[in-house]
Protein backbone atom coordinates (compact mmCIF):
# COMPACT_ATOMS: atom_id res chain seq x y z
CA UNK A 1 0.00 0.00 0.00
CA UNK A 2 1.02 3.59 0.23
CA UNK A 3 4.50 3.52 1.68
CA UNK A 4 5.23 7.17 1.16
CA UNK A 5 7.59 8.68 3.68
CA UNK A 6 5.05 10.88 5.37
CA UNK A 7 6.04 12.29 8.76
CA UNK A 8 5.04 9.40 10.99
CA UNK A 9 4.23 10.10 14.62
CA UNK A 10 6.75 7.51 15.68
CA UNK A 11 9.70 8.89 17.61
CA UNK A 12 13.03 8.19 15.96
CA UNK A 13 13.77 4.90 17.67
CA UNK A 14 16.84 2.74 17.35
CA UNK A 15 15.00 0.25 15.12
CA UNK A 16 16.43 -0.43 11.71
CA UNK A 17 13.16 0.29 9.90
CA UNK A 18 13.01 3.84 8.63
CA UNK A 19 10.17 6.01 9.89
CA UNK A 20 7.63 5.06 7.25
CA UNK A 21 3.93 5.44 7.59
CA UNK A 22 2.25 2.17 8.49
CA UNK A 23 0.14 0.95 5.58
CA UNK A 24 -3.35 1.20 7.00
CA UNK A 25 -6.63 0.07 5.54
CA UNK A 26 -9.32 1.66 7.65
CA UNK A 27 -13.00 1.21 6.89
CA UNK A 28 -14.85 4.49 6.44
CA UNK A 29 -17.16 3.81 9.40
CA UNK A 30 -14.32 3.01 11.81
CA UNK A 31 -13.46 5.55 14.51
CA UNK A 32 -9.84 6.23 15.38
CA UNK A 33 -9.42 8.66 18.25
CA UNK A 34 -6.78 11.30 18.37
CA UNK A 35 -3.61 10.18 20.23
CA UNK A 36 -3.85 6.64 18.90
CA UNK A 37 -0.42 5.37 17.93
CA UNK A 38 0.01 3.07 14.97
CA UNK A 39 3.60 2.05 14.32
CA UNK A 40 5.55 -0.53 12.38
CA UNK A 41 6.07 -1.52 8.78
CA UNK A 42 3.35 -4.18 8.52
CA UNK A 43 -0.21 -3.69 7.36
CA UNK A 44 -3.00 -2.66 9.73
CA UNK A 45 -6.59 -3.41 8.78
CA UNK A 46 -9.46 -1.98 10.74
CA UNK A 47 -12.98 -3.20 9.99
CA UNK A 48 -16.27 -1.39 9.87
CA UNK A 49 -17.57 0.30 13.04
CA UNK A 50 -14.43 -0.56 14.97
CA UNK A 51 -13.52 2.01 17.62
CA UNK A 52 -10.01 2.76 18.84
CA UNK A 53 -10.12 4.98 21.90
CA UNK A 54 -7.37 7.46 22.93
CA UNK A 55 -3.87 6.20 23.74
CA UNK A 56 -4.31 2.81 22.11
CA UNK A 57 -1.07 1.51 20.67
CA UNK A 58 -1.10 -0.69 17.60
CA UNK A 59 2.38 -2.01 16.99
CA UNK A 60 2.60 -3.70 13.64
CA UNK A 61 6.31 -4.37 14.18
CA UNK A 62 6.21 -8.15 13.94
CA UNK A 63 3.29 -8.79 11.61
CA UNK A 64 -0.07 -7.66 10.37
CA UNK A 65 -2.80 -6.51 12.73
CA UNK A 66 -6.39 -7.12 11.65
CA UNK A 67 -9.25 -5.76 13.73
CA UNK A 68 -12.76 -6.96 12.90
CA UNK A 69 -16.18 -5.37 12.72
CA UNK A 70 -17.79 -3.66 15.74
CA UNK A 71 -14.73 -4.19 17.89
CA UNK A 72 -13.86 -1.65 20.56
CA UNK A 73 -10.40 -1.14 21.97
CA UNK A 74 -10.24 0.97 25.13
CA UNK A 75 -7.59 3.41 26.26
CA UNK A 76 -4.00 2.33 26.97
CA UNK A 77 -4.44 -1.08 25.36
CA UNK A 78 -1.37 -2.28 23.50
CA UNK A 79 -1.84 -4.61 20.56
CA UNK A 80 1.24 -6.15 19.00
CA UNK A 81 4.88 -6.61 19.89
CA UNK A 82 7.59 -4.07 20.38
CA UNK A 83 10.23 -4.05 17.67
CA UNK A 84 12.27 -7.24 17.81
CA UNK A 85 10.15 -8.79 20.56
CA UNK A 86 8.28 -11.26 18.38
CA UNK A 87 6.74 -12.04 15.07
CA UNK A 88 3.34 -13.11 13.84
CA UNK A 89 0.08 -11.71 12.67
CA UNK A 90 -2.59 -10.68 15.13
CA UNK A 91 -6.19 -11.24 14.10
CA UNK A 92 -8.93 -9.82 16.29
CA UNK A 93 -12.45 -10.95 15.34
CA UNK A 94 -15.79 -9.16 15.20
CA UNK A 95 -17.69 -7.85 18.25
CA UNK A 96 -14.62 -8.11 20.47
CA UNK A 97 -14.40 -5.87 23.49
CA UNK A 98 -10.86 -5.04 24.59
CA UNK A 99 -10.74 -3.09 27.83
CA UNK A 100 -8.27 -0.56 29.18
CA UNK A 101 -4.64 -1.35 29.79
CA UNK A 102 -4.63 -4.80 28.21
CA UNK A 103 -1.64 -6.20 26.37
CA UNK A 104 -2.55 -8.34 23.39
CA UNK A 105 0.10 -10.45 21.68
CA UNK A 106 -2.25 -13.28 20.73
CA UNK A 107 -2.33 -14.64 17.23
CA UNK A 108 -6.12 -14.80 17.23
CA UNK A 109 -9.00 -13.55 19.32
CA UNK A 110 -12.37 -15.03 18.36
CA UNK A 111 -15.61 -13.21 17.67
CA UNK A 112 -17.59 -11.87 20.61
CA UNK A 113 -14.82 -12.29 23.18
CA UNK A 114 -14.15 -9.74 25.84
CA UNK A 115 -10.75 -9.04 27.33
CA UNK A 116 -11.09 -7.04 30.52
CA UNK A 117 -8.96 -4.48 32.31
CA UNK A 118 -5.19 -4.93 32.54
CA UNK A 119 -5.17 -8.56 31.41
CA UNK A 120 -2.41 -9.99 29.24
CA UNK A 121 -2.80 -12.36 26.31
CA UNK A 122 0.58 -13.93 25.62
CA UNK A 123 2.42 -14.45 22.38
CA UNK A 124 0.77 -16.79 19.90
CA UNK A 125 -2.19 -17.57 22.15
CA UNK A 126 -5.49 -18.40 20.48
CA UNK A 127 -8.63 -17.18 22.23
CA UNK A 128 -11.83 -18.84 20.99
CA UNK A 129 -15.22 -17.35 20.30
CA UNK A 130 -17.29 -15.70 23.05
CA UNK A 131 -14.53 -16.06 25.62
CA UNK A 132 -14.10 -13.79 28.56
CA UNK A 133 -10.81 -12.98 30.23
CA UNK A 134 -11.60 -11.09 33.41
CA UNK A 135 -9.55 -8.32 34.94
CA UNK A 136 -5.85 -8.81 35.77
CA UNK A 137 -5.74 -12.34 34.33
CA UNK A 138 -3.05 -13.77 32.08
CA UNK A 139 -3.39 -16.15 29.15
CA UNK A 140 0.02 -17.76 28.67
CA UNK A 141 2.10 -17.83 25.52
CA UNK A 142 0.84 -20.27 22.94
CA UNK A 143 -2.18 -21.27 25.01
CA UNK A 144 -5.41 -22.13 23.23
CA UNK A 145 -8.66 -21.26 24.92
CA UNK A 146 -11.64 -23.21 23.54
CA UNK A 147 -14.83 -21.34 22.65
CA UNK A 148 -16.93 -20.00 25.57
CA UNK A 149 -14.07 -20.17 28.09
CA UNK A 150 -14.12 -17.82 31.04
CA UNK A 151 -10.82 -17.03 32.75
CA UNK A 152 -11.70 -15.81 36.22
CA UNK A 153 -10.42 -15.37 39.79
CA UNK A 154 -6.74 -16.10 39.90
CA UNK A 155 -6.37 -17.83 36.54
CA UNK A 156 -9.11 -20.48 36.86
CA UNK A 157 -10.86 -21.55 33.69
CA UNK A 158 -14.32 -22.88 33.00
CA UNK A 159 -16.73 -23.14 30.08
CA UNK A 160 -19.66 -20.73 30.13
CA UNK A 161 -22.43 -23.27 29.55
CA UNK A 162 -25.17 -20.64 29.51
CA UNK A 163 -23.44 -18.76 26.74
CA UNK A 164 -22.81 -22.01 24.88
CA UNK A 165 -26.39 -23.30 25.06
CA UNK A 166 -28.31 -20.13 24.39
CA UNK A 167 -27.86 -18.41 21.06
CA UNK A 168 -30.13 -15.57 22.17
CA UNK A 169 -27.67 -14.57 24.91
CA UNK A 170 -24.92 -14.34 22.34
CA UNK A 171 -27.18 -12.24 20.12
CA UNK A 172 -28.01 -9.95 23.05
CA UNK A 173 -24.32 -9.54 23.83
CA UNK A 174 -23.60 -8.54 20.25
CA UNK A 175 -26.48 -6.09 20.33
CA UNK A 176 -25.02 -4.52 23.48
CA UNK A 177 -21.68 -4.21 21.73
CA UNK A 178 -23.37 -2.51 18.78
CA UNK A 179 -24.95 0.00 21.13
CA UNK A 180 -21.59 0.66 22.77
CA UNK A 181 -20.10 1.31 19.35
CA UNK A 182 -22.99 3.67 18.51
CA UNK A 183 -22.34 5.67 21.69
CA UNK A 184 -18.59 5.82 21.21
CA UNK A 185 -19.03 6.95 17.62
CA UNK A 186 -20.99 9.93 18.93
CA UNK A 187 -18.54 10.79 21.70
CA UNK A 188 -15.13 10.24 20.19
CA UNK A 189 -13.91 12.61 17.49
CA UNK A 190 -12.72 10.65 14.50
CA UNK A 191 -9.30 11.37 13.06
CA UNK A 192 -9.06 8.25 10.90
CA UNK A 193 -8.13 10.39 7.91
CA UNK A 194 -4.77 11.04 9.54
CA UNK A 195 -3.80 7.42 9.00
CA UNK A 196 -5.01 7.00 5.43
CA UNK B 1 2.94 43.34 29.40
CA UNK B 2 4.50 40.24 28.00
CA UNK B 3 7.52 40.35 30.31
CA UNK B 4 5.79 39.62 33.64
CA UNK B 5 3.66 36.97 32.03
CA UNK B 6 6.75 35.17 30.80
CA UNK B 7 8.30 35.36 34.26
CA UNK B 8 5.12 33.99 35.83
CA UNK B 9 5.15 31.11 33.43
CA UNK B 10 8.71 30.26 34.33
CA UNK B 11 7.75 29.72 37.96
CA UNK B 12 5.30 27.01 36.85
CA UNK B 13 7.95 24.91 35.12
CA UNK B 14 7.62 22.06 37.60
CA UNK B 15 5.87 18.81 36.87
CA UNK B 16 2.57 19.99 38.28
CA UNK B 17 0.30 22.76 37.15
CA UNK B 18 -1.31 24.26 40.22
CA UNK B 19 -4.72 25.86 39.93
CA UNK B 20 -6.27 28.59 42.08
CA UNK B 21 -8.14 26.04 44.17
CA UNK B 22 -4.98 24.09 44.87
CA UNK B 23 -5.44 21.29 42.37
CA UNK B 24 -2.15 19.88 41.16
CA UNK B 25 -2.29 18.35 37.75
CA UNK B 26 0.71 16.69 36.20
CA UNK B 27 1.76 17.82 32.75
CA UNK B 28 2.18 14.16 31.89
CA UNK B 29 -1.42 13.21 32.64
CA UNK B 30 -3.82 12.44 29.81
CA UNK B 31 -7.10 14.20 30.32
CA UNK B 32 -9.82 13.93 27.70
CA UNK B 33 -12.97 16.05 27.73
CA UNK B 34 -11.80 18.41 30.44
CA UNK B 35 -14.99 20.46 30.21
CA UNK B 36 -16.81 17.52 31.80
CA UNK B 37 -14.44 17.06 34.74
CA UNK B 38 -14.81 18.91 38.01
CA UNK B 39 -12.03 18.92 40.56
CA UNK B 40 -13.04 20.21 43.98
CA UNK B 41 -9.71 21.59 45.06
CA UNK B 42 -6.51 20.15 46.54
CA UNK B 43 -6.72 17.23 44.17
CA UNK B 44 -3.52 15.75 42.82
CA UNK B 45 -3.53 14.13 39.39
CA UNK B 46 -0.20 12.43 38.86
CA UNK B 47 1.71 11.52 35.70
CA UNK B 48 0.20 9.03 33.27
CA UNK B 49 -3.28 9.28 34.73
CA UNK B 50 -5.97 8.86 32.12
CA UNK B 51 -9.27 10.62 32.78
CA UNK B 52 -12.05 9.97 30.27
CA UNK B 53 -14.19 13.05 30.69
CA UNK B 54 -15.30 12.71 27.09
CA UNK B 55 -17.47 9.76 28.07
CA UNK B 56 -20.29 11.94 29.33
CA UNK B 57 -24.03 11.72 29.15
CA UNK B 58 -25.22 13.06 25.83
CA UNK B 59 -28.27 15.27 25.57
CA UNK B 60 -31.10 13.38 23.92
CA UNK B 61 -33.90 14.73 21.88
CA UNK B 62 -37.27 14.21 23.55
CA UNK B 63 -40.14 12.73 21.57
CA UNK B 64 -41.85 16.08 20.94
CA UNK B 65 -38.89 17.27 18.95
CA UNK B 66 -37.47 19.83 21.34
CA UNK B 67 -34.22 19.26 23.17
CA UNK B 68 -34.76 17.68 26.55
CA UNK B 69 -33.66 19.64 29.55
CA UNK B 70 -30.43 18.08 30.63
CA UNK B 71 -28.55 18.46 33.86
CA UNK B 72 -24.87 19.25 33.84
CA UNK B 73 -23.03 16.69 31.79
CA UNK B 74 -20.31 16.06 34.30
CA UNK B 75 -18.51 12.82 33.69
CA UNK B 76 -16.09 12.79 36.60
CA UNK B 77 -16.52 14.79 39.78
CA UNK B 78 -13.77 14.66 42.37
CA UNK B 79 -14.20 16.26 45.76
CA UNK B 80 -17.32 17.82 47.19
CA UNK B 81 -17.84 20.25 44.36
CA UNK B 82 -21.33 21.41 45.27
CA UNK B 83 -20.98 21.41 49.04
CA UNK B 84 -20.43 24.74 50.74
CA UNK B 85 -17.65 23.52 53.02
CA UNK B 86 -14.47 24.65 51.38
CA UNK B 87 -11.97 22.80 53.55
CA UNK B 88 -11.49 19.06 54.03
CA UNK B 89 -10.50 18.29 50.52
CA UNK B 90 -7.63 16.47 49.06
CA UNK B 91 -7.79 13.51 46.78
CA UNK B 92 -4.76 11.89 45.26
CA UNK B 93 -4.87 9.98 42.00
CA UNK B 94 -1.53 8.20 41.62
CA UNK B 95 0.46 7.44 38.51
CA UNK B 96 -0.95 5.48 35.57
CA UNK B 97 -4.46 5.17 37.00
CA UNK B 98 -7.44 5.24 34.66
CA UNK B 99 -10.68 6.99 35.57
CA UNK B 100 -13.41 5.96 33.21
CA UNK B 101 -17.10 6.70 33.76
CA UNK B 102 -19.19 3.51 33.64
CA UNK B 103 -21.70 2.87 30.87
CA UNK B 104 -24.73 0.63 30.57
CA UNK B 105 -27.86 0.17 28.51
CA UNK B 106 -30.68 2.46 29.48
CA UNK B 107 -33.88 2.77 27.49
CA UNK B 108 -32.35 0.86 24.61
CA UNK B 109 -29.32 3.09 24.37
CA UNK B 110 -25.87 2.81 25.82
CA UNK B 111 -25.47 5.67 28.29
CA UNK B 112 -22.51 6.87 30.30
CA UNK B 113 -23.11 7.63 33.95
CA UNK B 114 -21.26 10.25 35.97
CA UNK B 115 -18.69 9.15 38.49
CA UNK B 116 -18.71 10.88 41.86
CA UNK B 117 -15.81 10.92 44.26
CA UNK B 118 -15.57 12.43 47.73
CA UNK B 119 -12.72 13.93 49.70
CA UNK B 120 -9.49 12.51 51.04
CA UNK B 121 -9.46 9.55 48.70
CA UNK B 122 -6.17 7.95 47.86
CA UNK B 123 -6.04 5.98 44.62
CA UNK B 124 -2.95 3.82 44.26
CA UNK B 125 -0.80 3.61 41.14
CA UNK B 126 -2.05 1.61 38.17
CA UNK B 127 -5.64 1.39 39.38
CA UNK B 128 -8.62 1.32 37.08
CA UNK B 129 -11.65 3.15 38.43
CA UNK B 130 -15.08 2.77 36.83
CA UNK B 131 -17.08 3.09 40.04
CA UNK B 132 -20.42 4.86 40.23
CA UNK B 133 -19.42 6.61 43.40
CA UNK B 134 -16.62 6.63 45.92
CA UNK B 135 -17.27 8.32 49.26
CA UNK B 136 -14.79 10.17 51.43
CA UNK B 137 -11.82 8.75 53.33
CA UNK B 138 -11.36 5.75 51.10
CA UNK B 139 -7.95 4.23 50.54
CA UNK B 140 -7.45 2.26 47.32
CA UNK B 141 -4.22 0.30 46.95
CA UNK B 142 -2.08 -0.21 43.87
CA UNK B 143 -3.32 -2.02 40.73
CA UNK B 144 -6.91 -2.30 41.92
CA UNK B 145 -9.78 -2.62 39.48
CA UNK B 146 -13.07 -1.04 40.47
CA UNK B 147 -15.50 -2.51 37.97
CA UNK B 148 -18.38 -0.50 36.51
CA UNK B 149 -21.10 0.72 38.88
CA UNK B 150 -19.54 -0.43 42.12
CA UNK B 151 -20.21 1.88 45.05
CA UNK B 152 -17.62 2.41 47.76
CA UNK B 153 -18.98 4.00 50.94
CA UNK B 154 -17.07 6.02 53.54
CA UNK B 155 -13.84 4.95 55.20
CA UNK B 156 -13.17 1.80 53.23
CA UNK B 157 -9.84 0.28 52.52
CA UNK B 158 -9.26 -1.64 49.31
CA UNK B 159 -6.09 -3.71 49.44
CA UNK B 160 -3.73 -3.82 46.44
CA UNK B 161 -4.59 -6.02 43.41
CA UNK B 162 -8.26 -6.25 44.33
CA UNK B 163 -10.90 -6.62 41.64
CA UNK B 164 -14.15 -5.17 42.95
CA UNK B 165 -16.93 -6.82 40.92
CA UNK B 166 -19.47 -4.78 38.95
CA UNK B 167 -22.40 -3.31 40.91
CA UNK B 168 -20.92 -4.30 44.28
CA UNK B 169 -21.84 -1.99 47.13
CA UNK B 170 -19.18 -1.85 49.80
CA UNK B 171 -20.64 -0.76 53.17
CA UNK B 172 -18.86 1.90 55.26
CA UNK B 173 -15.72 0.89 57.06
CA UNK B 174 -14.97 -2.35 55.20
CA UNK B 175 -11.69 -3.83 54.11
CA UNK B 176 -11.97 -5.39 50.66
CA UNK B 177 -9.47 -7.77 49.08
CA UNK B 178 -9.17 -10.56 46.56
CA UNK B 179 -10.17 -11.44 43.04
CA UNK B 180 -13.15 -11.09 43.01
CA UNK B 181 -13.20 -8.61 45.86
CA UNK B 182 -14.71 -9.76 49.14
CA UNK B 183 -15.19 -7.98 52.41
CA UNK B 184 -12.58 -9.45 54.69
CA UNK B 185 -12.92 -7.21 57.71
CA UNK B 186 -13.58 -3.82 59.16
CA UNK B 187 -11.24 -0.92 59.52
CA UNK B 188 -12.26 -0.48 63.15
CA UNK B 189 -12.22 2.60 65.32
CA UNK B 190 -9.60 5.21 64.80
CA UNK B 191 -9.38 4.75 61.01
CA UNK B 192 -7.90 7.86 59.59
CA UNK B 193 -7.16 9.45 62.94
CA UNK B 194 -3.46 9.22 63.18
CA UNK B 195 -1.57 10.63 66.07
CA UNK B 196 1.16 10.57 63.50
CA UNK B 197 2.93 7.32 62.71
CA UNK B 198 6.65 7.69 62.61
CA UNK B 199 8.94 10.56 61.91
CA UNK B 200 7.68 12.66 59.01
CA UNK B 201 4.51 10.58 58.73
CA UNK B 202 2.04 13.38 58.89
CA UNK B 203 -0.71 11.62 56.98
CA UNK B 204 -2.50 8.35 57.53
CA UNK B 205 -4.54 6.15 55.23
CA UNK B 206 -8.12 7.33 55.19
CA UNK B 207 -7.24 10.42 57.14
CA UNK B 208 -6.75 13.98 56.09
CA UNK B 209 -4.57 13.93 53.01
CA UNK B 210 -3.79 17.62 53.03
CA UNK B 211 -0.23 17.23 54.34
CA UNK B 212 0.47 14.74 51.58
CA UNK B 213 -1.07 16.99 48.95
CA UNK B 214 1.08 19.81 50.23
CA UNK B 215 4.24 17.71 50.05
CA UNK B 216 3.72 16.87 46.37
CA UNK B 217 5.51 19.41 44.24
Amino acid sequence: MASTSAPAKKPASSSTVPAIKTPCRIHSTAVIADKVQITGPHAVEIGENAVLQPHVKLRAEGGKIIIGKNTTVAEKAIIGFAAGQGEGDIVIGDYVHIDAGTRIEASRIGDGSSIEVNSVIGKGAVVGKDCKVTALNVVNEGEELPDFTVVFCDGQRRIDQTMKDHAEIRTAKRLGQERTVALLQRLIPNVASKWL
Amino acid sequence: MSRPAAAARRTHKGEYIETDTGNKISRKSHIDGKQHIMLGGRTVVMAGVQMRGDLCRVAEKSSDGGAEKEGPTTAIAVGSVDVEIMVQRGTIISTNSVLRPPMRLSRGQMTCYPMRMGDNIFIGPGSHISAASISSHVYIGANCVLSPFCVIKESCKILPNTVVPPHMIVPPGSIVAGRPGRIIGEVGDGWGQGGGGGEGEEWVEGGDLRPLVRSIK
